[in-house]
C-alpha cells in the first residue's frame, strides 16, 4: 500500500502588511482554550518558531510598520490508506526534510505556487441587488429598458477601453485586453526549499519558473507572460503603482511559506494608465481600481536520493485583509461554511448528514457546542454590546455538555428561513447576506445546538482528525463566513460544490480542495495572457485559475472593510415582519420614525472588523485598577468624525442600468469609519489589533487573563465619536469622544 | 350590574372569537348609541355611572372570550380613575404596597419613596427642562402580593422551580409611576401634585445614579404626576393588559411621515422646547449624563421628548376607541377634576384568552398582540420608542428566560411569571429592604 501525501492545510491564508517583516498565520482555533496556557488560541506564530505566538511587541516593525502574516504549508504523509478515504483521517505524519516516505529519505522539497489578481476583470457582488450566488443563475436584468436574461451579475471596469459607456452585463470578460491589462499575474515560482532562505518575489522582475516533472527539474518561463499592469507611477494619497504580490521561502525543515502584498491600491483610468485621481465610489465595487492581494495554487515535490515525488494534488493560498483580531472567533465562520457545503453536498460525514441531519448523530460538546456559545460570548471584545448582552453571553459560554438549565433555542434564530426578519431576541445579532437581512448559524451549527438543548449528546471523543486536516480545520476557523458580502477573507463561492474537487475520496486529492485548473505551463506565450475568465460561480465547466478566489472579494478590500462596521438591515423587513422577508423596506426620511421599518444598527463581522474595542491603554490609565474602561472605535484617525454623508467626491450620479436612488444616510450611520473613503487607503495600517492580555507586553500579573485589548494602534488621538452601546439606530445623535 | 350593560352597550362592535381589531359594522351598534352619536365609527365611550359617585371596583371577569377592543380600553381608564380616587387622603394607588413587599418580612411596606430614576433597558434618565431627573416607583397591589407570598416567588430556588405555566392571577396589579419635580413658581394647575419622599442622586461609577447601596432621602419633595402604567391581569389573560397614562401637555405626538429635520411641534411642552427637530428628541443620555449642578441636583442634557406613535399605534378601530374613550372621560369628569388633564395613550394585550406560554417574545410571535403594538410612556420609556425590538410592552415584559444573571445565579427558564420584572429583579438581587420612613 503506497503512502499518500497531501499538502496542509488545503487553503492557507496570508494577510498582507505594509512592512516587510511577518509573522506565520496562526495554527491554533480563535478562542479555543489551550490546555496548560493562559492563552487562548487564534494567536499569530512568531517567525522561525514552531508555534510560540507573538506578542504585542510584534505586532509591528521596529519602524511601526504592520506585519505581514505568512501561510506556511506543510506536508504530510498517509501511508495506511486504501484506494478511497474517509473523513476525518486518523493520523498522518508531517513530512520534512530528513523525513522517511516510502523507506526513502526526503533530501529537499521543491514548491511552486502561482498569484494572481483578477478583480478588476471580475463581475460586482452588487450591492444593490444583494442577492449572493444568487446572480450567477439565469434571471431578468432590465437595463434602459431593455430586458433580457443574464447568468451574472454586471461585470466591473465595463468602460474600460470604451469609447462610450457600455452594458456592464454585455461587456465580454473573455476579451484579450481585459484579460491582459486588467489581471495582475504575477505567474508560478519555484523555491527549493534548501536554497529556501532566499526569498523568491511575485513580481515583474523576477523570472516565472516551474518544476517539470517530466524533466525532473525547475524550469525557468521566460516567455511567460508575467501582467501588472499598473506597475508605474507616482505614489499619491493611496493609490500607489502594484509591481509585486508578494514572496515566498522555506522554513530550514522545508515548510512553505508565502507571504502577500503590501496592502496597496491602485487607480487607473479607462485607458489603462496610472490615475490616482480616480474617486472611490463604492464600498465594493470601485471601477478603476485595483489591489496587491491575490491567491493560486501550491504544489510540491519531494525530492529523494534518486528521485522525485511530486505531491498529486494542490493546496491554495490566499492573501487577504489583515486580522486585526484574530482570537475573535466567529459565530460562523468560514470553517462552518465550508463544511457545510461539504456536509450537505459531497457525502463528508454520512453519519452527520445524509440526506437530512441524522437523528442518531451526537454532537460532542467540546467540538460541535461550544465553539459556537464561545464566539457569542467573544464578540464582546470587538463590539458595544451592553452590559447585559455581556453578562448573558458569559452565561452561555459557562454552560457544559449536560442539557442547558433553560431552552438555549428560544434564542437562536432557525436557518431555515422562516425567521430571516426576526431580530433581537434572535441570536446571531449580526446581519446577514444574500437577501437574508439577519446571520444565522450554518444548518449543522443550529443542529448541534439543538440537540444538546435536548440532553443528545456524546460522552465519547469523537476521532480526533489528524494534524494535517486538523490545519485544514483551523485556518478556515479562525476566517469570516456567514456574511459573504463579499466577507475578508472569502465569499459566498465557498457554498458552490463547482469550487471544489469533488473526487476528494481519492487519497491523492483529499476534502476541501479547490478544482484547481491544469495550468501548462509550458504552453505560456509572451504577450498571450495566461489566466483566462477561470472559474465562475455555478459553472461546472470552469476550473480554477490563480486570482479566481480573492477576486469576488472587494476591489480594493480597503473600501469594504471602511464601511462594514454597522448598518441596518438589508433588505430591510417591514415591522413588524410580514410577507415575504427578502423584500426590502430601505429607511427613509419619510418613514424613518414610523415604526415600520428597522432603524437599528447592527454588526457587519464583529469577529474580524472590530467596531468598538477597549484599549489596553486605557485599561491601564483608568483609575479603577483593572477595570475595563470606556471603549473607542477601532477606527478613529482624522477624518472618522461622523458625517451625515459619506463624502465621494467625483462619483457619477448616474450608473449605467438603473440610476441610484438617494439614500438615506445619517450621522449615526457612519460612526467608526472614515467619512471620505480614500482615507482607508492610507491608514489602514493604523488600525490597532486586539490580542489577549497576557500575551500583551507589559500586562500587569493581577489583572484579568480573559481580557482582549487593542494594542498597536497608531491612532495618536481619538478623533471619532463616543462609543454608545446597542442598540443605536440611526436617528440617534452622536458624540465626541471623551478625549 | 349595571356598569357591565353599560359598558356593554357602550362599546358595542363586531364580536369575533378573537380580540382582532375590526371596523365597526353599523348595523351592529346599538340604535340608541347610534341616535345618540352621529358617529359612523365604533363608538366607545365611558359609562356614565364612572361619574356619579365613587368609580365602581374594576372586575377582572369584564373581559370574556367576547371582548372588544374598546372593552380592554375601557378596563384601563376605569382602572385609572378608580386607582386615583383619594382615599383617606391618599390616592388609592399609593395605599397599595411598593414592589419591596414581596417578601413577609416586608409585606406591610406601602413607602412610597420615589426611588427610581434609570429608564428600564436604555440606562438613560429622563431629564425635565428644569435640569431635574423625572422619578418612578414601581406598586403592587393586593392580589399580586398574595400570589407571590403565597408561591414564595421571592425565594430564588422556588422561582427557579416554579410550573412555567403558571401566570399572575386574575386581579393581579402592577403600577409605574412618573413624576416630575415642581420648581418654585412652576405652574402645576393642570397637574396632580403632592409631596413625597425622593431618593437624591449622587455620583456612582462615573455617572449621576442614585446610591441604591445607601441612597440618600430627601423630605416632602413636591412633585406632579406626569404619567402612570397600570397593568392589570383580567380573566384570561395572564399575559397582563399594559395600559399607560399621561399628563396631556408632557409631549407632542410626533408629525406624520416625520423625517430627521422635522420640528415635532411649534410650542413648548412640558418636557418639550418649541421647533425641536425629531432627530434631537428622545436622545438617550446613558454614558453622556453629567451633573450641572450636584447640589441643585440638575443634570445636563435636558431631554426633549416627543412620542413617537400616537395612541401607541395599533390598528384604526384600536386608535379610534382611544381617541373616544379619552373625549368621553374629559368630557363626563367634573370641570374641576384634575384627572381632566391625564389620558390614555393606549394599552396592549393578546388577541384571544389564554395564549401566554413560556419562552415567548413579540419580537419573535407578534400574531397574537393586539392594541397598542408600539405602546411607550414618553416619560417611562422615552428613549426605546425608536428601537423596533424594544418599542412595545411585551418587547421587555415577555417570558423569555432570563439568561443575564449576574455570576453565582442560575439562568432562569422561560416561565409566565417572567413577565414582573418586580420578580426577576428580586431573583436577581434578592430582597430589597426598604428604606426608613423616618
Amino acid at each position: 500500500m503506497k503512502t499518500s501525501l497531501r499538502i496542509h492545510p488545503a487553503i492557507g491564508f496570508a494577510r498582507v502588511g505594509n512592512s516587510k517583516d511577518y509573522y506565520l498565520g496562526p495554527e491554533t482555533m480563535a478562542a479555543s482554550p489551550i490546555a496548560g496556557s493562559d492563552l487562548t488560541g487564534g494567536l499569530p506564530i512568531q517567525k522561525g518558531t514552531e508555534d510560540t505566538p507573538i506578542t504585542s511587541a510584534e505586532v509591528r516593525d521596529s519602524e511601526g510598520k504592520l506585519k505581514r502574516q505568512a501561510a506556511r504549508f506543510k506536508i504530510y504523509q498517509y501511508p495506511t490508506e486504501g484506494e478511497k478515504i474517509t473523513y476525518p483521517t486518523p493520523g498522518g505524519e508531517e513530512v520534512v526534510i530528513g523525513s522517511m516516505v516510502d523507506g526513502k529519505k526526503v533530501i529537499d522539497i521543491i514548491w511552486t505556487a502561482h498569484l494572481g489578481n483578477k478583480k478588476a476583470n471580475c463581475w460586482e457582488i452588487d450591492e444593490d441587488a444583494n442577492e449572493g450566488i444568487a446572480l450567477y443563475k439565469p434571471h431578468k436584468v432590465t437595463c434602459k429598458g431593455d430586458t433580457f436574461e443574464a447568468s451574472t451579475p454586471p461585470l466591473r471596469n465595463p468602460d474600460y477601453k470604451a469609447s462610450e459607456p457600455q452594458n456592464p452585463y454585455k461587456v465580454n470578460p473573455a476579451d484579450p485586453t481585459r484579460l491582459k491589462e486588467l489581471i495582475i499575474d504575477a505567474g508560478p515560482r519555484t523555491i527549493k526549499a534548501s536554497n529556501g532562505s532566499t526569498p523568491i518575489a511575485f513580481n515583474n522582475t523576477t523570472q516565472a519558473s516551474y518544476y517539470d516533472t517530466t524533466k525532473c527539474r525547475i524550469k525557468p518561463i521566460p516567455q511567460y507572460p508575467i501582467q501588472f499592469p499598473l506597475a508605474t507611477g507616482t505614489p499619491t494619497n493611496g493609490s500607489d503603482p502594484i509591481d509585486y504580490l508578494g514572496e515566498m521561502l522555506t522554513e530550514p525543515n522545508g515548510r512553505l511559506l508565502v507571504l502577500g502584498g503590501h496592502g496597496l491600491a491602485c487607480a487607473f483610468n479607462n485607458q489603462g494608465e496610472f490615475d490616482p485621481n480616480q474617486p472611490l465610489c463604492k464600498d465594493v465595487d470601485n471601477n478603476n481600481w485595483m489591489d496587491d492581494t491575490s491567491d493560486g495554487p501550491v504544489t510540491a515535490v519531494l525530492v529523494f536520493d534518486d528521485g522525485i515525488q511530486p505531491i498529486p494534488g494542490s493546496a491554495w493560498v490566499v492573501a487577504t485583509d489583515p486580522s486585526y483580531a484574530p482570537q475573535t472567533l466567529n459565530v460562523v465562520s468560514l470553517w462552518d461554511d465550508v463544511y457545510n457545503t461539504w456536509l450537505e453536498n459531497f457525502n463528508l460525514r454520512p453519519d452527520i448528514y445524509n440526506g437530512g441531519y441524522v437523528d442518531s448523530y451526537k454532537p460532542y460538546f467540546e467540538d460541535d457546542v461550544f465553539p459556537t456559545l464561545n464566539a457569542a460570548h467573544m464578540q464582546m471584545w470587538n463590539t458595544n454590546l451592553p452590559s447585559n448582552a455581556i453578562t448573558a453571553h458569559q452565561n452561555m459560554r459557562g454552560l457544559t455538555q449536560e442539557k442547558p438549565p433553560i431552552d438555549v433555542m428560544q434564542f437562536i434564530r432557525n436557518p431555515d428561513g422562516s425567521q430571516n426578519a426576526n431580530g433581537a431576541p434572535l441570536m446571531p445579532l449580526s446581519l446577514g447576506d444574500a437577501a437574508q437581512s439577519f446571520l444565522t448559524l450554518s444548518e449543522q451549527q443550529y443542529s448541534f445546538l439543538e440537540k444538546w438543548n435536548n440532553g443528545d449528546v456524546s460522552d465519547t471523543p469523537p476521532i480526533k482528525l489528524g494534524p494535517g486536516e486538523q490545519l485544514d480545520k483551523t485556518v478556515l476557523v479562525n476566517c469570516l463566513g456567514g456574511r459573504f458580502s463579499p466577507g475578508i477573507d472569502l465569499t459566498f463561492i465557498v457554498r458552490d460544490v463547482n469550487l471544489y474537487n469533488s473526487n476528494w475520496n481519492d487519497p491523492a486529492v483529499g476534502p476541501f480542495r479547490i478544482n484547481a485548473a491544469k495550468l501548462s505551463y509550458a504552453t505560456a506565450q509572451a504577450d498571450q495572457p495566461f489566466l483566462g475568465i477561470g472559474y465562475t460561480p455555478l459553472d461546472p465547466s470552469l476550473k480554477v485559475e490563480p486570482g479566481d478566489l480573492c477576486k469576488f472579494m472587494a476591489v480594493p478590500w480597503h473600501t469594504d472593510y471602511n464601511s462594514c462596521a454597522t448598518h441596518t438591515p438589508a433588505p430591510n423587513p417591514a415591522h413588524p415582519p410580514t410577507g415575504d422577508p427578502s423584500i426590502d423596506h430601505p429607511v427613509t426620511d419619510t418613514n424613518v420614525f414610523t415604526g415600520t421599518v428597522n432603524t437599528t444598527l447592527f454588526w457587519s463581522w464583529p469577529a474580524q472588523r472590530p467596531v468598538a474595542v477597549y484599549t489596553f491603554e486605557d485599561l491601564m490609565a483608568n483609575t479603577d485598577r483593572g477595570q475595563l474602561p470606556e471603549q473607542r472605535f477601532s477606527v478613529r484617525g482624522e477624518g472618522t468624525e461622523a458625517q451625515a454623508q459619506l463624502s465621494s467626491p467625483g462619483c457619477p450620479v448616474t450608473g449605467y442600468c438603473n440610476p441610484p436612488e438617494p439614500s438615506f444616510d445619517s450621522k449615526a450611520m457612519n460612526v467608526g469609519r472614515y467619512q471620505d473613503r480614500r482615507n482607508i487607503l492610507t491608514n489602514w495600517m493604523r488600525i490597532g489589533v486586539i490580542m489577549q492580555g497576557p500575551a500583551i507586553e507589559g500586562y500587569p500579573d493581577d489583572f484579568d487573563k480573559d481580557y482582549y485589548l487593542e494594542v498597536a494602534s497608531l491612532f495618536e488621538k481619538d478623533q471619532s465619536n463616543k462609543v454608545i452601546f446597542w442598540p443605536n439606530t440611526v436617528s440617534d445623535n452622536v458624540f465626541p469622544p471623551e478625549d | 350590574m349595571l356598569f357591565f350593560t353599560l359598558s356593554l352597550i357602550a362599546c358595542k362592535e363586531n364580536k369575533q372569537d378573537s380580540y382582532d381589531d375590526v371596523t365597526a359594522d353599523d348595523s351592529n351598534v346599538d340604535k340608541e348609541l347610534t341616535l345618540a352619536r352621529t358617529s359612523t365609527d365604533a363608538i366607545c365611550v365611558a359609562p356614565a355611572e364612572w361619574f356619579t359617585g365613587p368609580v365602581p371596583t374594576p372586575d377582572p371577569g369584564f373581559i370574556t372570550s367576547a371582548s372588544n377592543n374598546c372593552d380592554f380600553h375601557l378596563l384601563s381608564w376605569q382602572y385609572f380613575l378608580w386607582l386615583t380616587e383619594e382615599v383617606d387622603g391618599k390616592l388609592r394607588f399609593e395605599t397599595m404596597f411598593t414592589n419591596k413587599a414581596i417578601t413577609p418580612e416586608y409585606q406591610n411596606d406601602t413607602y412610597h419613596v420615589l426611588d427610581i430614576v434609570e429608564q428600564a433597558l436604555s440606562k438613560g434618565m429622563l431629564v425635565d427642562q428644569n435640569g431635574r431627573a423625572v422619578y418612578s416607583s414601581i406598586i403592587i397591589n393586593d392580589v399580586f402580593q398574595k400570589f407571590v407570598l403565597e408561591n414564595k416567588l421571592y425565594d430564588r430556588e422556588t422561582m427557579e422551580a416554579f410550573d412555567p405555566n403558571i401566570g399572575f392571577p386574575p386581579g393581579s396589579l402592577t403600577l409605574k409611576t412618573s413624576w416630575k419635580i415642581v420648581q418654585e413658581g412652576e405652574d402645576t394647575s393642570k397637574l396632580f401634585t403632592q409631596n413625597s419622599d425622593i431618593e437624591l442622586l449622587t455620583m456612582v461609577n462615573g455617572e449621576p445614579r442614585i446610591d441604591k447601596d445607601n441612597p440618600t432621602i430627601q423630605k416632602d419633595v413636591e412633585v406632579a404626576l406626569v404619567g402612570l402604567h397600570v397593568a392589570f391581569v383580567p380573566d384570561g389573560h395572564a399575559e397582563f393588559v399594559w395600559a399607560t397614562f399621561e399628563f396631556d401637555n408632557n409631549a407632542p405626538d410626533f408629525p406624520k411621515d416625520a423625517g430627521l429635520n422635522t420640528p415635532i411641534s411649534a410650542d413648548d411642552w412640558l418636557f418639550y422646547t418649541a421647533n425641536t427637530t425629531a432627530q434631537d428628541v428622545n436622545t438617550d443620555n446613558a454614558g453622556i449624563l453629567a451633573f450641572k449642578d450636584q447640589a441643585a441636583q440638575t443634570l445636563t442634557p435636558i431631554t426633549q421628548v416627543a412620542r413617537q406613535f400616537k395612541n401607541g399605534g395599533g390598528s384604526d378601530t384600536n386608535q379610534s376607541n382611544i381617541t373616544q374613550l379619552n373625549a368621553s372621560v374629559k368630557d363626563s369628569l367634573d370641570v374641576g377634576s384634575i384627572w381632566r388633564n391625564y389620558f390614555e395613550v393606549g394599552a396592549v394585550w393578546f388577541n384571544a384568552p389564554d395564549l401566554l406560554k413560556p419562552d415567548w417574545n413579540p419580537n419573535v410571535v407578534d400574531s397574537i398582540v393586539t392594541g397598542s403594538k408600539m405602546l411607550s410612556n414618553a416619560t417611562i420609556e422615552t428613549f426605546t420608542q425608536k428601537i423596533v425590538s424594544e418599542n412595545q410592552c411585551f418587547s421587555c415584559h415577555n417570558t423569555n428566560a432570563m439568561t443575564d444573571v449576574p455570576s453565582g445565579i442560575n439562568m432562569l427558564g422561560g416561565k409566565n411569571i417572567n413577565l414582573s420584572h418586580v420578580l426577576l429583579k428580586n431573583y436577581i438581587e434578592g430582597t430589597e429592604a426598604p428604606p426608613s420612613n423616618n
